[in-house]
């Protein structure tokens, strides 16, 4: 039996965390609809482990998130569906105010941050829109403190670049 | 909920202006559906065990379904259902001599007692086991009136 106050407790981290669960997950599955399941299946493991973690829970449900699109991505292959339209973003959510500069900044931003590496990209989501620290996105990826540096940092660097080029 | 960041101070300046570009943009959101699916979930886990069987009280469960069966299969010849009667036979079983008696309209009569016993054979269909019940059942005979 899973306590009452697990539950509610992995519900309302959930409820503040959806968004950067979502694009953790779309950064690895690329698919809207899949991201989604793959939430939804990490937050079941979380509950249905019936306790709560040891450790940082934040970073738990983001690993439980991660593992289930992980493991979606990997049941997909198998299946070998059509490639769907996976972007990170919105267009509907961009502010047509935006002045040209800025507009052209988003833009280069935008596809600097789809042509990162997987890992790098992984990295720079659950940095910039999860807001975790490097320590909690060492735990939620499995690799040291070090790595996780190292790739935020080149991946901010390709980022910057871009950016310069704008501005240039 | 979310730790701080260790070491903030030790980034540059422009790697937390890039993050702050890259929060702002148009990151796609979830729809509501998935809000309702993990509150759906949420609800389902945290009912009460008594609705979940779990694998070893279903495990037990079967066992004791499993035991149920086969203590009924090796019975199956004990059933009431099986046993079917092969007929009744009266015999004669003596005769008791009451002496005399008087009818209510001031009749004297003779009176005995007729003991008769009746055996019921019963057998059962699987086996062809056979057993039978005896009982003794009297009967008051009235005889003629006394000729003195």
């Amino acid at each position: 039996m899973v306590p009452v106050h697990h539950a509610e407790s992995t519900s309302i981290l959930y409820a503040e965390q959806r968004q950067g669960l979502f694009a953790v997950a779309l950064a690895i599955v690329r698919d809207p609809a899949l991201a989604e399941d793959a939430v939804h299946d990490g937050v079941h493991r979380v509950l249905a482990r019936g306790r709560p973690p040891e450790g940082d829970p934040v970073a738990f449900l983001y690993a439980s998130v991660r593992n289930a699109a992980i493991d979606l991505t990997r049941r997909r292959r198998v299946r070998q569906t059509a490639p769907l339209d996976g972007s990170l973003f919105d267009d509907r959510q961009s502010d047509p105010l935006l002045r040209a500069i800025d507009r052209e900044m988003s833009e280069r931003l935008r596809r600097a941050i789809e042509e990162l590496t997987p890992e790098q990209r992984e990295v720079v989501v659950l940095r910039s829109v999860a807001r975790l620290g490097f320590e909690q996105i060492a735990a939620v990826c499995g690799v040291p403190l070090g790595t996780v540096a190292a790739r935020y940092h080149r991946a901010v660097a390709a980022l910057r670049s871009q950016i310069q080029e704008t501005l240039a | 909920m979310n730790a701080p960041d260790p070491s903030p101070a030790l980034l540059p300046m422009a790697d937390l202006e890039i993050e702050r570009l890259v929060a702002a943009l148009p990151f796609r959101r979830p729809g509501g559906g998935l809000d309702a699916r993990i509150a759906a979930t949420a609800g389902f886990e945290s009912r009460p065990i008594v609705h979940r069987m779990q694998w070893p009280a279903a495990a037990a469960a079967l066992f004791l379904l499993g035991c149920g069966l086969a203590v009924g299969w090796m019975a199956r010849g004990f059933t009431p259902a099986n046993w079917r009667s092969d007929g009744v036979q009266w015999e004669s079983a003596g005769l008791r001599d009451l002496g005399d008696g008087v009818l209510a309209g001031g009749q004297v009569v003779r009176q005995a007692e007729a003991q008769y016993l009746r055996i019921e054979r019963f057998r059962d269909r699987a086996t062809g086991a056979t057993f039978e019940v005896r009982t003794i059942e009297p009967r008051l005979i009235i005889g003629r009136p006394r000729a003195d």
